[in-house]
């Protein structure tokens, strides 16, 4: 590469104009170089490509200037063409391009997924005043720690599963709740729903017929105390004396208590059991 | 459109709901769509993403799609706009894959002039990454892949005169800087069959 043409080539917007500021010939020159990477580039039409070829027979310098822009094009050329890579690179590439295409097609797959799914309306997250939570609150607080207390208290001795629903969790306390709005209006209690048209029937036990586990319950009890003037079948459930009750019955007494505040009571065994204890407690 | 462009007919299929289209479409153009996003970016990585991201406008413009101008001439305004959106963002770490560049260096089995010509190689690969981004877009797809004036004027969204006017200073800037390595290699090729 002649120190000409390396001049000529290293700041060439510039050195053009310096060149065709000084030197008449060196318009000529640049409207040649111009039209030599036309040419090579195959975009220059028939006639003038041909006046250029007669040019560079009879000009050297432009001759050698046409070769190297002729090599560099072939660099350009062997960097974009794969068969003049080695095969190791065209094997690279042709992993890449797996790669790629198998990428593609997840997300491809991603998002036709996405189309297809309508968006869910979104909930409104519910807002608990602090009004409402001074009233209310304090239920719920009370009923998650019996519920607990309950749990620790009696294991899987009531129900084993099948017959009788498992304590509520908070998030299922948290779902039956209302949303409560900002204002400070307290919402009418509703009614308590009927129980029977709730609970699907193969899933309730018959009442006033406990399970093995109930009557495992039962024998845990204190020693019954028989009060006059209650009917045979009261008895039963007016046996147990508050005062001699232990910690577990407490328990479930408190929770009755709290129990009662909620519309959705599940388990009803507890709730007969509990029933029993408030029948007593009045008494 | 003059001549039938085969991938325009395959992109006709794929809008008709023939997939496998895609596919060889993809197939045939993932390739040197790499390649001419690595020049550009300097980044294997990020070439790959932007393949894909190309490749997935050209599936969600299978409603749309209108043949107006070669396939590839659409392919590559995509990837070039993409690309040209990524060099407008702050530099990013240019990762350079040299386990496939060590793959392209590789010489042959101790002949000069082929190593010479390695060496030049890489020194254009070097030196055209150093050329103005427009100057290397249009050098590359004028000079490298074949598109001609007017399909380099239709991805760069500019005229054929500037085409023209970028591949030639983009040339000769690469010609000039290539000068020194010239004359090394020259010299080095001189001892060699001395």
């Amino acid at each position: 590469m002649s120190e000409k043409t390396r001049d000529r080539g290293q700041e060439p917007g510039k050195r053009e104009e310096r060149d065709e500021a000084s030197d008449p010939s060196s318009a000529l020159k640049a409207e040649d170089d111009l039209a030599l990477s036309a040419l090579l580039d195959g975009e220059l039409d028939p006639a003038e490509a041909e006046k250029l070829r007669a040019k560079l027979v009879a000009q050297p310098g432009l001759a050698e200037r046409g070769a190297e822009l002729g090599e560099l094009s072939g660099h350009l050329q062997n960097l974009a063409n794969p068969s003049e890579r080695s095969e190791a690179a065209t094997q690279l590439e042709s992993e890449r391009v797996d790669r790629m295409q198998a990428a593609l097609r997840v997300r491809l797959a991603a998002e036709a997924a996405e189309s297809q799914v309508e968006p869910e309306p979104v909930a409104p997250a519910p807002v608990i005043s602090l009004g409402n939570f001074r009233r209310e609150g304090w239920a719920a607080a009370a009923a998650l720690a019996a519920g607990l207390l309950f749990y620790l208290a009696f294991g899987d001795g009531l129900g084993g599963g099948e017959t009788s629903a498992p304590v509520p969790s908070p998030s299922e306390f948290a779902a039956a709740e209302p949303a409560v709005p900002l204002a400070e209006s307290v919402p009418e209690p509703e009614p308590e729903p009927e129980l029977e048209s709730e609970a699907s029937p193969g899933a309730v036990p018959e009442a006033r017929e406990f399970p093995v586990e109930g009557l495992a319950l039962e024998s845990r009890l204190p020693a019954p105390v028989v009060t006059p003037g209650v009917a045979e079948s009261d008895a039963e459930w007016a046996e147990i004396n508050l005062a001699e009750a232990g910690q577990e019955e407490l328990a479930i007494a408190l929770e009755w208590e709290v129990l009662s505040d909620f519309d959705v009571i599940e388990n009803l065994e507890l709730l007969e059991l509990l029933d029993g204890l408030d029948r007593m407690e009045r008494i | 459109m003059e001549q039938k462009d085969p991938d325009v007919e395959l992109m006709l299929a794929f809008c008709a709901g023939e997939e496998a289209a895609f596919d060889q479409l993809f197939r045939r153009w993932a390739g040197p769509l790499l390649r001419y996003l690595e020049r550009m970016l300097g980044d294997g990585a990020l070439a790959e993403e932007l393949v894909q991201e190309a490749f997935l406008r050209v599936h969600g413009a299978r409603e749309r799609y209108e043949p107006r101008a070669r396939f590839s001439t659409w392919l590559y305004r995509i990837a070039t706009n993409l690309a040209l959106n990524e060099l407008k963002r702050p530099r990013r770490k240019h990762v350079h894959q040299e386990e496939e560049k060590s793959l392209l260096r590789a010489p042959g089995p101790g002949i000069d002039e082929e190593v010479a010509s390695k060496q030049m190689g890489e020194k254009v690969e070097r030196e055209l990454n150093n050329l103005p981004e427009r100057q290397r877009m249009a050098l590359w797809l004028s000079a490298a892949e074949g598109h001609s004036y007017a399909e380099v004027a239709a991805i760069l969204e500019t005229t054929e005169k500037s085409v023209k006017a970028l591949v030639h200073r983009g040339r000769s800037a690469l010609v000039a800087r290539m000068g020194d390595c010239a004359e090394s290699l020259t010299s080095f090729s001189r001892r060699g069959t001395a």
